[in-house]
């Protein structure tokens, strides 16, 4: 399906830490769909970035940061935001 | 007065605990008892592998952010005088400090529960990631206890 220009919104993603090494790039600017949820931004970001896939294959439970909140469901609409952060579960202390 | 924040240099924490026996009368005179202190320190062997450094990553600046919010919210428990809390950023070597908590209250109980919440949190909701660089191999640490092997995307 084509999108016209103003259907899919820029949106910047950064990657931290152990997704950063799976990306080997810390962030990226992708246009998305409008209306489009967490596991068609993830679809996107895979294509460009195959190791993303192991965070599905490794099981690891990645928190998304949308303009600065936690992103809870997965039918969240998330292409109204600007920036998106890919996080690893937190290990400090 | 609740402190929570990322440092990068051991010397800012020192400074702060050089405080502590001054704080013991201000807070001793408003009726606080007890201060436990934790630090969490880094381990030299894990998993029977001799650990070379572990490198310490915080998301600014919302960890910082994070930080201050559970110092603010724990300091509210009754009986809870004051807290701070300081956590080490960077590459940290085998017995190097990583976290300070120290929590003042009014008597011993809520001083070490308080303080054991308060470390369960921040290795629960701040945003601070590690690598463990050791003798077989460099790892990522997820969550509490589960290791990564590092593989550098070929992307």
């Amino acid at each position: 399906m084509a999108y016209k220009g103003w259907e899919m919104p820029e949106v910047k993603v950064k990657f931290v830490s152990l997704i950063r090494d799976y990306t080997g790039v810390k962030e990226t600017t992708i246009n998305i769909p409008k209306g489009a949820k967490l596991k068609d931004l993830i679809s996107i970001l895979e294509e460009r970035f195959p190791g993303l896939k192991k965070i599905k294959e490794k099981r690891i439970n990645i928190i998304v940061l949308a303009d600065g909140q936690t992103v809870h469901e997965d039918s969240q609409d998330i292409s109204v935001y600007k920036k998106i952060v890919l996080l690893p579960p937190a290990s400090g202390g | 007065m609740p402190t929570g924040k990322i440092v990068y240099n051991i010397n800012e924490v020192f400074s702060e605990l050089n405080k502590l026996s001054s704080s013991l009368k201000k807070y001793g005179y408003e009726g606080g008892g007890a201060l436990v202190i934790f630090i969490g320190y880094v381990k030299g062997v894990v998993e029977g592998k001799k650990v070379f450094s572990l490198e310490y990553e915080a998301y600014e600046p919302l960890a910082s952010e994070k930080l201050k919010e559970i110092a603010l919210s724990e300091a509210s428990t009754d009986g809870v005088l004051d807290i701070a809390i300081y956590h080490l950023v960077g590459e940290l070597k085998p017995g190097d400090p990583a976290v300070y908590i120290a929590v003042y209250a009014v008597s011993r109980g809520e001083a070490f529960a308080t303080a054991r919440r308060v470390l369960e949190r921040i290795k629960k909701e701040v945003p601070i990631f590690k690598l463990e660089k050791r003798e077989d191999g460099e790892f990522w640490v997820i969550g509490d206890r589960r290791r990564i092997r590092r593989e550098l995307s070929q992307s």
